[in-house]
C-alpha cells in the first residue's frame, strides 16, 4: 500500500490508456455532476459497475486491484453500516436491534439502536456514488500521465496556476505515502511494536510520532518545489506546448458523451419540476417516467 | 501461496462478493418467485403454488390506521394473474405463478385493474397528473390504448392533487366503465371533490360520461354493474357537514346504455353521524334485480331494481364510551345469488379515525349474510379485520383478513374460504402478516392473495409485502 509505484501512472497499451486524456476529464466531470443528481440505485450501480470494467480494460494489476477494493470496501460499508444505525427520516423500518431500550443505561440513553432497512439502502446509494468517483478517480490516475494531465486540464481553461497545484497534489500523493513508510520503517527499527498501538492511547501516540516527520518532510519538499517553480518564472509568462487536436473519433466520443449528459439533466429537470408542481407537460410522460425509474 | 497472496485473495473475495450482493439488493431482491409445492403453508385442501415479493413498502403498526394497497384480478380463463402494488407496477403471472411480463407504472399510482372478458386485454386505471386509463396486450404487457379519461377533473400540481381512475368494470359486450375521482383541500380546509363516470368501448373511444358536463361534488370511491352492463350503482361518501352538495343523494343508479340518472336514493344519517357515508358498496346483482349498500354507521341496506328501499338492518349501532363514539365501520355490500352479504371491518374512534380504540365493538370485523327477504340467514367473526372479499360464484367467498388494532393478534392474518350461504369457514390460508387484498379464479381453482409487512409493538416485523398463490387440490 505503501509502495510509490502502486500510486503512479502506468504506461499501457489499452484502449483506456490510450484514451485522450482531455476526454477522460470530461468523463470525470460528467460523472461528478451525475452522480449527485441521479438518486436511482440501479443507475448508479451501472455506472459503478462500468467504472470497474474501465479498470478490467485497462488490465489494473492485482496489486492495484487489491488497493481499490479495500477503499471501495471501507466506504461501502462504512456508509452503510453508519446509515443503517443513524437514519432518522420516516418511514423507517428496524431489520435488527443492536441495543434493546430496555438495555441498563445504554438502552435509556439512545431509546435503543436499530439498524433500519431505509438506512441500508439510503448508505448504499451514497456509497455507490463515492464509489463510482474514487473507482473512476484511481482509473484516470493509474492510466493517465500527470504531463498530458495538466495540459488536459489547461485545454479546458483551467488557469494554469490551479492545474500546477492538482496535479502537483495527485503526484505529491504517492511520495507522502512513501515517507510514511519510511518512517513507520524507522520507528520500527527503534522498536516499534504495531501491537501496542492498538489501545486507544497507543494510537494517537503512534499518530503523532509517524504525522510529525511526515508533515516537516512534506513541508521541506514544497518549499524546495516552491523555489523551484519560481526561479524558472512561474505563472508570469509560462507557455506550454499547444496540445494537438482532437482526434475525429474523440471529438465523436466527446459530443456523445455531451450529448448523453445533456439529455439526462434535461430528463432530470423535467422530472424535478412537475415532482415539485412547478411544470407539467402532458406530451413528456414517458420522460417522466423514465426519469424516475432511471434518474 | 505466501501469506500476504492470500489477504489479497481475500480482500478481492470480499469485494466481489459485496459487490454481487449490492447488485442482487439493487435488480434482483424483489423479482424473483419462490415455487413452493409443500403444503404446510396452505389449508386442508390448497396447496401454495408460489410466492412472489412485491417490493419494499412502508410498514404499518397497530398505532395508526392505514392500509397497505395490492390489487389482483384473474382473467376470465383462469389463466393468468394481474397484480397492482402499492409501488407502482403492474405484474402479470401465469396460474404457476410464473412472471409473465412487469410493467412500472412510473410517475403514476396504480388504483385499478381489470381484464376484458375475452381475457386478451388488461385495463390498467392510474392515478396522476394525466389520470390516465391504459390497455395492455394480456400476453406481451404492450400498450394498445391509453385514454387520458381523468385529466378533465383538473390537476392542482404543487398540492399533488391528482385525478385518477380508482375503479373499473367491464361488461359482456367489453365496454368499459371508469369511475374517475380527484381529491383537494381548499386553503379554508374545505375538501373538494370532483367525480366522473366514463363509458369507453373496448378501442378506447368514449361512449358516454356522467355527468356529461361538468363533474360531480362528490366523493364516489365505488362503483358496480351488472353483469351484462344494463345497470350501474355508485354511492356518494361527502364527510364535509356544513356544505351543500349538488350531488347530495347517497345511491344513485345509472342506466348503462346512455349514462342518463336511472334512480337516486337518499339515506337519513343515524345518530350521531350526521351524513351517510357509502364507501365500498353499492353493488348490483349480476342479473341487475337488486342492490346491496353498506353505509359506514354500520347500517346495511336492500334496494330493489328500480331502487325501492326493501329492507334495512342496523348491523353494528354506535357505541358511546367517555363521550366518544366507537363503531364498527361498515364496508362491503354484495348480492350473491339469492343472498345478500355485508362486512363490516375494525372499530373507530368517531372522533379521530387514525386512533386505536380501547375497546373492540362487538360488531366489529364480521361478515352477515341476509337472504334477500331480509332474514338473517349467518354471521362469521373475521378476528381481524375484513380488507376484501372476494367470489368466483354465489357458493364461495373468500375473505383477506389483516390486522385486528385491539386484540393484536396476528394469528388471525390470512385468507378464509367461506362457504356460503351458512358463512362456515371451509379453509384458512395463513399469512404471517395481514392480508391486503384477495383474489378468486373464476373456475375456483385458484386462490391469490397480497400479504402486507406489520411492525408489533416490541419492533418486530412480521410479514413482508408479497403475493401468495394458492391451488385447491381436493375436490370440494
Amino acid at each position: 500500500m505503501f509502495a510509490r509505484q502502486l500510486w503512479e501512472a502506468e504506461a499501457g497499451s489499452t484502449p483506456i490508456h490510450r484514451l485522450d486524456g482531455r476526454i477522460k476529464l470530461v468523463l470525470l466531470a460528467v460523472l461528478g455532476t451525475g452522480v449527485i443528481l441521479i438518486d436511482s440505485p440501479r443507475t448508479l450501480f451501472l455506472l459503478l459497475a462500468a467504472t470497474l470494467a474501465g479498470h478490467t480494460a485497462a488490465k489494473t494489476s492485482l496489486r492495484r486491484w487489491v488497493l481499490l477494493a479495500l477503499f471501495l470496501l471501507i466506504a461501502a460499508w462504512g456508509s452503510m453500516v453508519s446509515q443503517a444505525m443513524f437514519y432518522n427520516q420516516e418511514p423507517r423500518n428496524p431489520i435488527a436491534c443492536l441495543i434493546a431500550p430496555a438495555t441498563p443505561i445504554l438502552g435509556r440513553l439512545t431509546d435503543g439502536v436499530y439498524i433500519y432497512q431505509e438506512g441500508l439502502a439510503y448508505g448504499a446509494v451514497q456509497a455507490m456514488r463515492s464509489c463510482i468517483m474514487l473507482t473512476y478517480g484511481f482509473l484516470l490516475c493509474w492510466t493517465t500521465d500527470p504531463r498530458e494531465l495538466l495540459r488536459s486540464l489547461v485545454f479546458w481553461r483551467l488557469p494554469y496556476e490551479l492545474s500546477f497545484m492538482a496535479v502537483t497534489g495527485l503526484r505529491f500523493l504517492p511520495v507522502v505515502l512513501s515517507e510514511t513508510a519510511t518512517v513507520i520503517t524507522a520507528q520500527r527499527l527503534r522498536g516499534f511494536a504495531a501491537s501496542k498501538a492498538m489501545s486507544p492511547a497507543g494510537a494517537v501516540r503512534t499518530a503523532f510520532r509517524t504525522l510529525w516527520p511526515v508533515l516537516a518532510r512534506s513541508l521541506r519538499r514544497a518549499v524546495t518545489l516552491a523555489m523551484s517553480v519560481e526561479s524558472r518564472g512561474f505563472g508570469s509568462s509560462w507557455r506550454m506546448a499547444a496540445m494537438p487536436p482532437l482526434t475525429p473519433g474523440g471529438k465523436t466520443a466527446l459530443a456523445g458523451c455531451l450529448a448523453a449528459a445533456l439529455l439526462a439533466g434535461a430528463a432530470k429537470l423535467l422530472y424535478v419540476f412537475q415532482f415539485n408542481g412547478w411544470a407539467h407537460f402532458a406530451g413528456c410522460r414517458f420522460v417522466y417516467d423514465f426519469a424516475r425509474q432511471w434518474l | 501461496m505466501r501469506t500476504s497472496d492470500l489477504w489479497r485473495w481475500f480482500i478481492v473475495l470480499i469485494f466481489a462478493a459485496s459487490l454481487a450482493a449490492l447488485g442482487w439488493y439493487v435488480f434482483l431482491a424483489d423479482s424473483g418467485t419462490r415455487r413452493t409445492a409443500g403444503r404446510e403453508a396452505g389449508g386442508g385442501s390448497y396447496r401454495q403454488v408460489a410466492q412472489l415479493p412485491l417490493g419494499q413498502v412502508e410498514v404499518k403498526n397497530y398505532q395508526r390506521m392505514g392500509f397497505t394497497r395490492g390489487i389482483l384480478r384473474f382473467s376470465p380463463d383462469s389463466g393468468r394473474l394481474a397484480v397492482g402494488t402499492e409501488n407502482g407496477q403492474v405484474i402479470m403471472l401465469s396460474r404457476e405463478g410464473e412472471v409473465l411480463w412487469r410493467r412500472p407504472a412510473g410517475v403514476g399510482k396504480i388504483t385499478a385493474l381489470e381484464f376484458s372478458p375475452g381475457g386478451d386485454r388488461l385495463y390498467v386505471g392510474e392515478t396522476s397528473a394525466d389520470g390516465s386509463l391504459y390497455c395492455f396486450d394480456a400476453a406481451s404487457g404492450r400498450e394498445r390504448w391509453k385514454n387520458n379519461v381523468a385529466a378533465g377533473l383538473g390537476v392542482d400540481l404543487r398540492r399533488k392533487s391528482h385525478p385518477g381512475v380508482i375503479r373499473l368494470l367491464v361488461d359482456r359486450a367489453g365496454r368499459v366503465f371508469a369511475l374517475g375521482q380527484r381529491y383537494d383541500r381548499t386553503a379554508a380546509g374545505e375538501s373538494v371533490y370532483r367525480g366522473q363516470i366514463f363509458c369507453l368501448s373496448p378501442e378506447g373511444a368514449e361512449l358516454w360520461r356522467f355527468p356529461a358536463a361538468g363533474a360531480m361534488d362528490a366523493w364516489v370511491n365505488w362503483m358496480g354493474a351488472d353483469e351484462l352492463g344494463r345497470r350501474i350503482v355508485f354511492g356518494t361518501a361527502n364527510f364535509d357537514t356544513d356544505r351543500r352538495y349538488r350531488y347530495d343523494k347517497n345511491i344513485y343508479c345509472l342506466d348503462a346504455v346512455s349514462g342518463a340518472e336511472a334512480w337516486s336514493a337518499s339515506i337519513d344519517p343515524a345518530p350521531p353521524f350526521q351524513r351517510t357515508i357509502l364507501r365500498g358498496s353499492p353493488n348490483i346483482a349480476a342479473d341487475g334485480e337488486y342492490v346491496a349498500a353498506m353505509a359506514s354507521d354500520g347500517r346495511a341496506f336492500f334496494f330493489d331494481a328500480r331502487g325501492r328501499e326493501l329492507w334495512r338492518r342496523h348491523l353494528s349501532a354506535p357505541k358511546k364510551l367517555d363521550e366518544i363514539y366507537l363503531n364498527a365501520v361498515g364496508r362491503d355490500a354484495y348480492v350473491l345469488g339469492g343472498f345478500a352479504v355485508f362486512t363490516t371491518i375494525n372499530t373507530y374512534n368517531n372522533a379521530n379515525w387514525q386512533l386505536p380504540t380501547p375497546v373492540e365493538h362487538p360488531a366489529s370485523n364480521s361478515l352477515f349474510v341476509f337472504d334477500t327477504a331480509g332474514k338473517f340467514v349467518a354471521r362469521w367473526r373475521a378476528g381481524g379485520g375484513i380488507e376484501e372479499i372476494a367470489f368466483a360464484s354465489p357458493r364461495q367467498i373468500a375473505v383477506a383478513v389483516g390486522r385486528n388494532t385491539k386484540t393484536k393478534d396476528p394469528g388471525v392474518h390470512g385468507i378464509y374460504v367461506l362457504d356460503l350461504p351458512d358463512a362456515a369457514a371451509a379453509e384458512k390460508l395463513a399469512t404471517a402478516g395481514p392480508c391486503a387484498a384477495v383474489a378468486v379464479s373464476p373456475d375456483e381453482r385458484l386462490v391469490a392473495g397480497v400479504e402486507a409487512p406489520l411492525q408489533l409493538d416490541d419492533g418486530t416485523i412480521i410479514g413482508g409485502y408479497r403475493l401468495w398463490l394458492w391451488k385447491k387440490t381436493g375436490s370440494r
